[in-house]
């Protein structure tokens, strides 16, 4: 027993210490030793159980390839020979987004000409340059404000011919068709 | 880890972890399950006592962690362990004299009534000879509470057997 830690409880000189320390204790009994060092010894065999799933797997993968290998090489094959063309192709013509452009702009000098042509035939003026049409997307749109009343008299049913209104700045103004009343 | 290096670690020092594990869990069945998750154990690792100097230590300290899980895992009976802990168990063994016998058999009753922590304490101070600093790093305690856990059974078991004692005597 050393007496590394200076505590006052840790001295081996008193005797009621020794005579408890004296007491024997048991042995462990001699059945449990081959028992104990089988079941230690089987244990330590089944520990890698996940190894040999994963071999299994792997086993699973191999075999799926392995049935087809013809199949296999020339779809690989055929991968090679587009993605080979597609970059020998793109080597020699550049960028597609040009051609894109002028396709375009072929296009709108024909419908330009095709709106001239049919303003002299129906007699308007349409010599004014042609802007794109605004878009028509519901984000680019600002909605109408108007009063929720307004909305609900356009829509009422049963009524149409009958009443006329006109939306005005300061309001709604309304009148009926007496002929038809 | 190879059977014959089991087999050595196991007759070196079963005896050891068996009164250390009989001490703390007072009960055959339990010491021998978890007796037995301690070399499963170290059969499973190849390298479980790689680096290790202090091989007793290093099995009492996974004697004490099986014994711990050993608890948690009958938590109902754990519950019960404290206060069942003075049910008749050999710890010592047989005497000749009777007088001799009669003292143990006190002994092992008084150490069944110390708490669990203290038991190991006193146990691995006594009769396995360890500094506080072992013992402290065995069961993963400070020093002082290790010291003080053993001062506290000692003086209970002063307390309970000096009688005792000083009639032999």
């Amino acid at each position: 027993m050393n007496t590394d830690t200076p505590l006052p409880d840790d001295s081996a000189g008193d005797t009621w210490e020794r005579r408890l320390a004296a007491q024997p204790f048991r042995a462990v009994p001699p059945s449990w030793r081959s028992a104990i060092l089988a079941k230690a010894g089987s244990g330590a065999g089944v520990r890698p159980q996940p190894a040999r799933d994963r071999s299994v797997r792997s086993g699973w993968f191999e075999r799926w390839l392995r049935e087809y290998p013809v199949t296999w090489g020339a779809l690989a094959a055929l991968w090679l020979v587009v993605a080979g063309l597609n970059s020998v192709d793109r080597w020699l013509n550049g960028p597609p987004t040009t051609s894109a452009r002028s396709i375009s702009t072929t296009q709108w000098a024909e419908i330009q000409n095709q709106r001239k042509e049919l303003g002299e035939l129906a007699g308007i003026d349409l010599r004014a340059p042609l802007r794109p049409a605004p878009s028509t997307s519901r984000e680019e749109t600002p909605a109408v404000l108007r009063p929720r009343s307004h909305r609900r008299l356009q829509s009422l049913p049963g009524l149409e011919g009958w009443m006329t209104w006109d939306t005005e700045p300061d309001g709604i103004r309304g009148s009926v068709d007496t002929a038809r009343v | 880890m190879p059977p014959d290096e089991l087999e050595r670690l196991y007759d070196t020092h079963a005896d050891a972890v068996f009164a250390f594990l009989l001490t703390l869990l007072r009960d055959e069945a339990d010491t021998r399950d978890a007796l037995q998750e301690v070399f499963l154990r170290l059969a499973r690792r190849a390298d479980a006592l790689k680096g290790v100097i202090d091989e007793r230590g290093f099995l009492l300290r996974a004697a004490h962690n099986a014994a711990v899980d050993l608890i948690r895992r009958r938590e109902a009976r754990a519950r019960t362990l404290t206060a069942f802990s003075s049910e008749p168990v050999e710890l010592f063994a047989p005497a000749t004299d009777p007088e001799e016998s009669a003292f143990r058999a006190q002994l092992t009753e008084a150490l069944g009534e110390l708490p669990p922590e203290q038991r190991a304490v006193v146990h691995l101070k006594l009769w396995e000879g360890l500094t506080f600093d072992r013992i402290a790093e065995t069961l993963e305690i400070p020093l002082n509470t290790a010291a003080s856990r053993y001062r506290y059974g000692m003086d209970k078991l002063r307390t309970r057997l000096r009688p005792l004692y000083d009639e032999i005597r």
